[in-house]
């Protein structure tokens, strides 16, 4: 048996995840990892059905290609049943996915697309959809000297005192292979990849993983269009940073369904409601980001 | 109840396909047009409509995986609207997944029109769109693995997934041999010769009943004259870079641009079909 | 049902999940699932609403408090009012 903590919980698994940081906790485990047979279909109603998946507010349902079958329930259980062409990356890549952002909701809990350095006593989060650039960002700001809190996504927490603070999710930092160059850095050995055929490769920073709850200082927003144009910010208001913020849920399709409308509603509003937010819009068409990381810092330091 | 809903608006790029699509947006509202939201329900290609039906994150899939979901995601689609038509571009060749499955799945699809175009007039268009050479789109045009979007090796930082094209002879080849649906041919030659006859013709195809006045006011919406207009004054999120989108798009513009070497280039590999479709004697 | 200066208007709390943003205040209706975000005005307007108020009240309301003629004032009032109602977040009494 394994014991870790990831986005928040602490974890047993029959899995080995050298994603995860290994940690020993007294107790039973928030979430337990096992293999076995997963159910044919939902136990109860499914609320929503889509290819290779059925899901309700307390189960999910994964059925994916020849690599395995998952099942998440209660908030607290996974079932992995690795099938024929299973590599076991791709078992744990698409497990640490959808399925824990389906366990994630099953306990109310509220992540987010994001990436995270730590500023002051606290992180200044980057949002934004998959690809639009946020590992890219960290990491060029990591060579800036700024320290990494998380990559992939950030888990919202209410603390004793109302505030709200951010979990990382776990200490890896996941950058395409065309990253590198850009980065100046040579590309990792094969074995980083996050599978075996996916030219992305996972960096890993266990010795600097820090998992107490950090206040945001500042929200980033980043968006790309199709447009000819040099780097935009522009400063949100509160209500619009929840809107672009919630545009950026972790697995967002997967709210409805699991009825988790409500607690991602106040969770969000809660954290957008007096943080400075700035929309940074960058266009697809060249390569940006010496003058987004430009941009980032000037508004960093503005905003004190 | 039947699902047979989609449309495919086929072609190999720069083959007429925005324009038909511009034509079927203004028929279904009236004559109004805006370039920006061409009354596509999307495109076969699309990252964001696979997430949306499968739930998962398709940047994770190598092109294989995603090839074997794609036609449910398609069906998938097709069952949850409402809608009598369904019209999808797709630049994908008709091809088989690693399960013998085709791409386009059959269960959903009433139709196809397959938009076909002089390759020597494509190169032009194509270096164009692309701001490249009309070597390189030659090269593209003869390329039996021709890709468009392309993505290494499954490097998927694109916003959609790479389109697997065949030559362009492969490509008319795949989607006009022996489809189980039926399929009409539209030259685009034709639609510039007599817009009216084979747009209507397409219209009965699909089972659109339309009167001619609305047939011609949507017609006149989308010209040439128009979508330029249009675009210069809107932009349109479509196109690659800075230049226009839409071309004069001529017949037989291929004469001002291609050299005798850059013609033999695409005539000699592909004249059995250039003659099939009247390009060539 | 049209919104006018005799009618008594309350928060409609059923369904309604509200939370303060900034200035602003941001609503999620849970029957629709729609999302309403309410301006510095909405603001003033919803927290005059704990109990429930009849519109020519609210419009000497904010007369007084935002200095403006009553005419404009009384005309946006129940512009802005009506929206809210269509959008579920206010009823009529």
């Amino acid at each position: 048996m394994y014991h870790y903590w990831g986005s928040g919980l602490t974890i047993t698994s029959e899995i080995e995840f050298p994603e995860l940081l290994p940690y020993e906790h007294t107790g039973l485990p928030d979430l337990t990892i096992s293999i076995g047979t997963v159910p044919n279909q939902l136990a109860g109603v499914a609320t929503d059905k889509k290819v290779c998946t059925a899901s309700n507010p307390t189960e999910y349902l994964l059925k994916l290609l020849s690599i395995a079958n998952y099942y998440a329930s209660g908030g607290n259980s996974i079932i992995v049943e690795p099938l024929a062409a299973a590599d076991d990356k791709s078992i744990r890549l698409f497990l640490l996915n959808s399925v824990m952002a389906a366990i994630l909701k099953q306990r109310d809990m509220v992540a987010l697309n994001a990436s995270a350095i730590q500023y002051q006593d606290g992180v200044i989060l980057f949002s934004g959809r998959t690809n639009v650039g946020k590992s890219t960002i960290i990491s060029q700001l990591k060579q800036k000297g700024y320290g990494i809190f998380c990559d992939e996504a950030c888990i919202l927490q209410t603390g004793v005192d109302g505030q709200i603070r951010v979990l990382p999710s776990y200490p890896a930092v996941n950058l395409w292979a065309d990253t590198f160059e850009q980065l100046a850095e040579p590309l990792p050995p094969e074995a980083d990849k996050l599978r075996p055929q996916l030219p992305k490769y996972a960096l890993r920073y266990h010795q600097d993983f820090n998992i107490m709850p950090k206040p945001v200082k500042q929200l980033f927003l980043l968006n790309d269009l199709a447009i000819n144009m040099p780097v935009e910010i522009k400063k949100l208001s509160p209500v619009e940073a929840f809107s672009e913020a919630h545009n950026n849920i972790f697995y967002r399709q997967q709210i409805y369904p699991m009825k988790k409308e409500a607690v991602h509603f106040l969770n969000l509003s809660k954290l957008t409601k007096d943080i400075p937010a700035c929309l940074i819009t960058r266009t697809i068409y060249r390569d940006t980001f010496e003058e987004m990381v430009q941009v980032i810092e000037n508004q960093i330091h503005y905003n004190g | 109840m039947d699902n047979k809903k989609i449309v495919w608006l086929a072609s190999y790029p720069k083959s007429g396909n925005t324009w038909f699509r511009a034509f079927i947006t203004a028929l279904l509202h009236d004559g109004e047009l805006d370039i920006n939201n061409l009354k596509s329900d999307g495109i076969f290609s699309s990252r964001r409509l696979f997430d949306e039906h499968t739930g998962l994150n398709s940047t994770l899939f190598t092109d294989d995986e995603v090839k074997l979901l794609q036609p449910a995601v398609i069906d998938r689609l097709a069952a949850t609207l409402n809608q009598q038509h369904l019209f999808m571009k797709v630049h994908d060749a008709y091809t088989f997944n690693r399960d013998g499955q085709p791409i386009i799945p059959t269960t959903s699809t009433l139709c196809a029109i397959y938009f076909i175009r002089n390759p020597l007039d494509i190169a032009g268009s194509l270096a164009n769109h692309k701001d490249s050479s009309l070597d390189e789109a030659i090269a593209l045009i003869n390329n039996p693995e021709g890709k468009f979007s392309r993505q290494d090796d499954n490097l998927n930082t694109n916003m959609q997934f790479t389109q697997l094209m065949l030559n362009w002879s492969g490509h008319v080849k795949s989607w006009t041999d022996d489809l189980p649906f039926p399929v009409l041919v539209l030259r685009y030659e034709d639609m510039l010769a007599d817009t009216y006859t084979t747009f209507s013709k397409a219209l009965n195809f699909i089972g659109i009943n339309a009167t001619q006045q609305q047939i011609e006011t949507a017609i006149a919406a989308s010209s040439f004259e128009q979508l330029q207009q249009k675009e210069k004054e809107q932009g349109f999120a479509e196109k690659n870079k800075n230049t226009l989108f839409f071309r004069q798009g001529k017949a037989g513009g291929w004469k001002n641009e291609l050299n005798t070497n850059q013609v033999s280039l695409i005539t000699s590999p592909h004249k059995t079909l250039m003659r099939k479709y009247g390009y060539m004697q | 049902m049209t919104i006018s200066a005799e009618v008594v208007v309350q928060r409609n709390t059923e369904n309604l999940l509200t939370s303060e943003v900034g200035d602003e205040m941001v609503m999620m209706d849970m029957d629709g699932g729609n999302y309403i975000s309410l301006n510095k005005i909405g603001r003033v307007i919803w927290e005059q609403m704990a109990q429930p108020i009849q519109v020519g009240e609210l419009i000497n309301y904010l007369t007084t408090r935002f200095n403006v003629d009553k005419a404009t004032c009384a005309a946006d009032t129940i512009e802005y009012l009506q929206r809210m109602l269509e959008q579920k977040v206010i009823i009529i009494k």
